[in-house]
Parts: C-alpha cells; sequence; structure tokens
C-alpha cells in the first residue's frame, strides 16, 4: 500500500476524532455530543492531537527527503500541497497545532491569550469541518461501491 | 487496487460518515435554543471531572508533587547521554552493514 495513502486515511481518522471531542468541549451547548463526558472528551482530544502533530511531522519529513531527492512524482493522496485544498490543510493545520499548544501550555498562565487561541480553535473547526464536506463531496467517486462484475474480473 | 476492497471501502464510509456527523452536530448545537440550566449545569460538572480527572488534572498533580518533579528533572538528565549513545550505535551499525 502507498505511504500517502496510508496517511491521509490515517490523518481523516484522526481529524474526525479530534474534531468529535472538541466539538463536545465547546460549550454547553455541544456537551450532548459526547454526554457531558467532557473528562474523556479532554483525553481523547489530547491524545489524539499528540498523532495528529506526529502525522504533520512526518509529512513535512516525507516532503523534505521528496525535495532532497528531486522526486518529482505526482502523489495525489499526500495531505499537503502547495495549492488548492493542500495548501488550505496546511495552513488550518499549522494554525490548530499552535493555538492547541498554546491552550495546552498557558491555559493557567495567560487567560487572555488561552481565550484568543480558544477561540481561533474553535472557529477554524468549524471552517475546516465544513471544508471536509466539501472536499467528501469532491471526491465521492471514492466511496462508490465495487460492482459485482468489476470484482469478478479482478 | 486497494480502493476496491470492500472492508476498506467500508472504513472510508465509516469516516466520511463521521464528519457528516461531526457537522449536523455544529449546525444543531448552533442553531438549537438553549443551553438550559441542567445543561450549563451538567457541562460544569463535566468540567470539574476532567480537572481531577484527565490529563489537565494530571499535569496540575504533577506540578505539586516534588517527588515527581524530581524524578522528571533526573530522567531528563539521563536524556542526552542516551541519545547521544544511541545515536552512535545507530551510526555505528549502519557503517557496518554492507548493503
Amino acid at each position: 500500500m502507498k505511504f500517502d495513502f496510508i496517511l491521509h486515511w490515517l490523518w481523516a481518522l484522526v481529524f474526525s476524532i479530534l474534531a468529535l471531542s472538541g466539538i463536545a468541549m465547546a460549550g454547553a451547548k455541544y456537551g450532548w455530543v459526547m454526554q457531558y463526558d467532557i473528562a474523556t472528551a479532554d483525553v481523547v482530544h489530547r491524545v489524539a492531537a499528540i498523532v495528529y502533530v506526529l502525522l504533520t511531522l512526518i509529512v513535512i519529513l516525507y516532503e523534505i527527503i521528496r525535495i532532497l531527492r528531486r522526486d518529482k512524482t505526482i502523489k495525489p493522496w499526500l495531505v499537503f500541497g502547495p495549492s488548492g485544498y493542500g495548501l488550505f490543510t496546511f495552513i488550518t493545520t499549522l494554525i490548530f497545532i499552535i493555538t492547541g499548544a498554546f491552550i495546552w501550555l498557558f491555559m493557567d498562565s495567560d487567560k487572555a491569550g488561552t481565550a484568543l487561541s480558544l477561540w481561533i480553535h474553535e472557529k477554524l473547526t468549524y471552517l475546516a469541518v465544513a471544508s471536509v464536506i466539501w472536499h467528501i463531496y469532491m471526491k465521492t467517486h471514492a466511496l462508490m461501491w465495487p460492482k459485482k462484475k468489476m470484482q469478478k474480473a479482478k | 487496487m486497494w480502493m476496491q476492497k470492500k472492508w476498506f471501502k467500508l472504513l472510508i464510509w465509516f469516516i466520511t460518515t463521521s464528519f457528516f456527523f461531526a457537522f449536523s452536530a455544529i449546525l444543531i448545537s448552533m442553531l438549537r435554543f438553549g443551553p438550559t440550566e441542567k445543561e450549563a449545569m451538567d457541562f460544569k460538572g463535566g468540567m470539574m471531572k476532567a480537572m481531577e480527572t484527565s490529563l489537565m488534572g494530571l499535569s496540575m498533580q504533577v506540578k505539586e508533587d516534588s517527588n515527581v518533579q524530581r524524578l522528571m528533572y533526573e530522567s531528563v538528565q539521563l536524556v542526552f547521554p542516551l541519545l547521544a549513545i544511541s545515536i552512535a550505535g545507530g551510526v555505528y551499525v549502519r557503517c557496518r552493514r554492507k548493503v
């Protein structure tokens, strides 16, 4: 299986976990998503965030290695790209990581900074989830169920 | 091809559906009335519990526990020598390998 393909779906899975656990913590109106179990949502969100950061580092390292090796093959499944949705994902990912790290590290010491980071983190989540819906709509061919004839032929 | 495997199709259907659930949850939560007093109390209770049992609470306990702090300080001291030894070991193995 291709490396960029695995990264793409691992990325999608982790982002989904982050979105659902994050929504549950967004406020009293949103708590029902995880039955107001904020403790579990918090642990799940933080553990998934660590995996998210690691995946980001792996994708960036993979791109650096490709540049150093002058590898010009097109990787359609790669999460980050120089334009379009890949660029959007890259920028939003960096903002998510920076604001998330700020909230995690300075929650006790910098209340104003944490409040701003939380606001950006939350609003960006809504934008990112909406963009994922659009992304799914544009790539719906991936969801087509294989026909029996095609399977038999293979 | 992996994309044509049924188990894989099922997985991506599951993942993509979860995004629709997330999007719907945001819209429903934003547009509905509330929160009610009970919901606000439940949320506060959840937050209080999170302070005690989650990683947030754990990190606060670490800050207060002098034994854990000493253990962490001593662990940090060991990190760099161990890192240097493992890098040297890795380079040695890489240089010894023929292929």
